[in-house]
């Protein structure tokens, strides 16, 4: 791809700050789906909501460490870039 | 207390827009729109073929749904569909998996694109299981092969997740990023683009993209052979529900266990 089409054309502040609040968003996206986890029918096998909302904590494990640190590896690499002006 | 299938369909779709207007200041607006027209293209066709290989379906329960053919008529339960597959299924995979291919791309940085799509694969994965078992009880879609189940949701089902990122992954990872080619794939390209496509640093968006779609249809039958090789293995091993429903399209191979009570 030429130079000019392949790299994001935001300063790095911009991009880090995007990766933050599509980290925010996709954290957003887990607590409603919990939420709905709460409030809906139990699970084929569950008797009542609390084990919903127990089993999504568990299988969500891998996915929230991973959101986790990626949260701050990006805040990290925010703090070493100064904002502008 | 039931949800409607809407409103899944508007999460996705407020989501879909949150999101992609955050990837085009990470990625840039052409990869992201290469990564968005992929997204349909790979999951559009995976899913439709899954559908008429009778494996799931979306659309059997739509009576059921408050607005289905009642106040709205001929209304299916989701907003739109992409034939039998419905669009927010497509833009749902999307606003997850390019997430899951930014979160690896930082923590793994220069690593094997293997590697880092396995990441992303198995973060994805993990969001499903929990996305999966609250559509199964609100019916919005259904599972209706045999296999093993866990929490009304099949294991071949995660095991289709993965592949789906993992190879999608490392396709956009080695095309739109590192711009290079696959050695098994450069005689073919070679003929099709009439260029060399294992260097694609000094090619214009458009046909990086095109390659990108190329080598995406390249890596279907590659997919499609790893799913059903590993899904198969678990059925046979675990298999303990034998296709609870009629399917939509039903599936010649197991007909008696699949008219099962």
């Amino acid at each position: 791809m030429k130079p000019e089409a392949s790299v994001p054309r935001c300063e790095p502040r911009a991009v880090l700050l995007a990766k933050l609040r599509i980290a925010l968003f996709l954290f957003l996206l887990f607590l409603i789906h919990i939420l709905e986890a709460c409030f809906t029918f139990p699970f084929k096998g569950h008797e009542t909501t609390v084990q919903n909302v127990l089993y999504g904590l568990v299988v969500t494990a891998p996915f929230n460490a991973v959101l986790l640190v990626f949260i701050l590896a990006t805040w990290k690499d925010l703090s070493t870039v100064a904002p502008k002006g | 207390m039931r949800l409607e299938s809407w409103v899944l369909d508007s999460v996705l779709y407020i989501f879909f827009v949150l999101i992609l207007r955050e990837a085009r200041v990470v990625f840039g607006r052409e990869r992201t729109g290469i990564f968005l027209w992929g997204s349909i293209l790979w999951t559009g066709i995976i899913e439709n073929l899954m559908v008429c290989l009778s494996g799931y379906d979306y659309f059997a329960y739509a009576n059921y749904y408050r607005f289905g053919g009642r106040v709205i008529e001929g209304y299916a339960g989701w907003f739109a569909f992409l034939l039998f597959v419905p669009l927010c299924i497509c833009l749902g995979w999307f606003l997850l998996s390019l997430p899951a291919f930014v979160i690896s791309d930082r923590l793994l940085g220069n690593r094997s694109i293997w590697l880092k799509a396995s990441l992303a694969s198995v973060t994805l994965v993990s969001f499903d299981m929990l996305l999966d078992p609250i559509s199964v009880v609100n019916e919005w879609w259904r599972w209706t092969s045999p296999g093993f189940y866990l929490r009304g949701v099949t294991v071949s089902n995660y095991i289709g997740w993965f592949f789906l990122l993992f190879f999608f992954g490392a396709v956009f990872e080695r095309t739109v990023i590192q711009l290079k080619g696959f050695g098994w794939l450069a005689g073919v390209e070679r003929r099709i683009f009439r260029a060399d496509t294992s260097d694609l640093s000094a090619v214009g968006h458009r046909a990086v993209g095109r390659i990108f779609y190329f080598r995406l249809m390249a890596f279907l039958p590659v997919f499609l052979v790893s799913c059903m090789a590993v899904s198969t293995v678990v059925t046979l091993l675990f298999a303990n529900n034998w296709g609870p429903f009629d399917s939509v399209f039903p599936n010649a191979v197991f007909p008696q266990q699949i008219n099962q009570p």
